[in-house]
């Protein structure tokens, strides 16, 4: 075969391939559907990457073939896709995504059945592995916060409030983590939590958390 | 493929030829009854019977001489001995001197009269299968052809995918040598395109499938948002993917075959060894 041939098939094999390929790919996202959860997806891959470089954790994803965000959230389903955490041969955790947990006040309280009340969204989760239904307060390792919008006090509120129903203050404890997100927490239970904000704002805001053991993070997508 | 094809052609062709001359010189058979090889119904009879087994027994001497040759075409490494031969010989001289290595007896075909001639016949022929060998080493791709390529794929990247040209470049080892470089870039893009996904947030699925696989090693075929109720009802849809995996079996199955013909075609310091 001829360099001039190489050259023709290269040309032909690009043409009809990659250039339909960009062309299909452009209409797979109505803007107006997707823009609320593509911040938390930028997130998740953030995670992952950390959960992998720095706890060492070989992750894979169960129960389908692709990563399904929820635009409303819900208990943990096990018939959806969820990705697990794996070291040595082990599952020690999983990652759900736009998941409710029960609250601490829900278990203090000893109630059957939980109210509107008792439970709180997080777009981002790592709890035990083999959870199903609403995972407890308890049962949490990370819980994330992704805001894509300018960060404003209510965002904080909302978020003293979610480490309020996580956890009560505590001396240092050990997290379920070696180096990311922290080693230790100022909880009990020791479950760590995050906020990721497109916001340069949102580190006026960092200032509780560093009581209460909240990260801010500015993370512009 | 189109190179094997042309020299079976040639081949044919020389055999052909070849036969004319040695009926019409040597054997003193008319033209007409050489033209297809012998086929005529009464071939093997009278006086040409014996013509046309000697013509046979030099075919089969020939298509064993030729038979490396074609082997060459293919492999690539008897194309290099020949081309490093004749650079120190002319290749007439190349193919005479093989000739002398004694795989024709001239005392076993009948003489030295016929033998002179069988003899101008084979360096001919043998000539001529030199000839053709070495026109695909001349085809064959040099350095500068490839430096070309290189440019031609840079070019293609960045007219089909721009967003992957710097991906394709960063993670491609470089090469001085040319024709090793173009074909680590071609195995780069064919891993990458292999698992890069397309989409509006292609990047982020990426980023995903770096860190996450499926249980059998897969990657993750697609990043979507589940629909609720109220969504599925307005959308027409069970979910939206903001990025996927497109099937790309094809562009893979394509550029394997070019890199194949590449590699055929250059001729590697190591491939010498």
């Amino acid at each position: 075969m001829t360099r001039d041939q190489i050259r023709q098939q290269l040309q032909k094999v690009f043409k009809d391939h990659l250039g339909a390929s960009s062309a299909t790919t452009q209409e797979l996202v109505p803007q107006t559907a997707s823009a609320g959860k593509l911040y938390e997806a930028y997130v998740l891959s953030r995670v992952v990457e950390r959960l992998v470089l720095d706890e060492g954790y070989s992750l894979r994803l169960v129960g389908g073939t692709k990563i399904q965000l929820k635009s409303a959230p819900g208990p943990i389903n096990r018939n959806y896709p969820r990705i697990e955490l794996w070291r040595s041969g082990n599952r020690l955790a999983e990652l759900w995504t736009d998941v409710e947990f029960l609250s601490l006040s829900y278990s203090a309280r000893g109630a059957v059945s939980p109210t509107k009340g008792d439970f709180h969204e997080l777009d981002i989760l790592i709890v035990d592995a083999g959870v199903s239904g609403r995972p407890r307060h308890d049962q949490l390792w990370l819980g994330i916060e992704c805001k894509n919008t300018g960060y404003e006090k209510g965002l904080l509120k909302e978020i003293l409030g979610i480490r309020r129903e996580l956890s009560l203050l505590s001396g240092p404890k050990n997290t379920q983590f070696q180096a990311w997100p922290r080693i230790t927490v100022p909880a009990d239970p020791p479950s760590c939590l995050l906020v990721f904000s497109t916001d340069v704002d949102v580190a006026e805001y960092a200032a509780p958390g560093e009581v209460f053991g909240i990260d801010f993070i500015h993370s512009p997508m | 493929m189109m190179v094997q094809g042309r020299v079976h052609h040639l081949v044919r062709q020389r055999s052909r030829q070849r036969g004319r001359v040695e009926s019409l010189d040597e054997f003193r058979i008319p033209e007409k009854r050489n033209t297809v090889g012998g086929h005529r119904p009464d071939r093997g009879t009278g006086p040409v019977l014996e013509p046309e087994k000697q013509r046979t027994e030099e075919r089969v001497v020939e298509d064993k001489r030729c038979a490396p040759f074609l082997d060459a075409k293919r492999t690539g490494s008897l194309v290099r001995e020949l081309k490093h031969k004749c650079q120190s010989w002319n290749y007439e001289h190349a193919c005479r001197a093989e000739h002398y290595d004694g795989s024709l007896h001239p005392g076993g075909v009948g003489g030295p009269g016929i033998v002179g001639k069988l003899f101008s016949s084979y360096v001919g022929l043998r000539i001529e299968c030199a000839k053709t060998v070495l026109s695909y080493a001349v085809m064959a791709l040099t350095p500068q052809d490839c430096v070309e390529l290189l440019r031609d794929v840079e070019g293609l990247l960045r007219e089909y995918d721009p967003g992957s040209l710097e991906l394709v470049f960063r993670a491609t080892e470089r090469y001085d040598d040319p024709r090793r470089y173009l074909i680590e870039l071609l195995t780069t893009i064919r891993r990458i395109y292999s698992e890069r996904s397309g989409g509006a947030q292609a990047a982020i699925l990426d980023r995903i499938n770096h860190f996450v696989r499926l249980e059998d090693g897969s990657p993750v075929r697609a990043l979507a948002v589940a629909f609720s109720p109220l969504e599925r009802e307005l959308y027409g849809r069970e979910d939206l993917n903001l990025a996927e995996l497109p099937d790309r079996s094809d562009f893979i199955k394509e550029l394997d075959r070019i890199t194949a013909e590449i590699k055929r075609e250059v001729e590697l310091p190591e491939d010498r060894q």
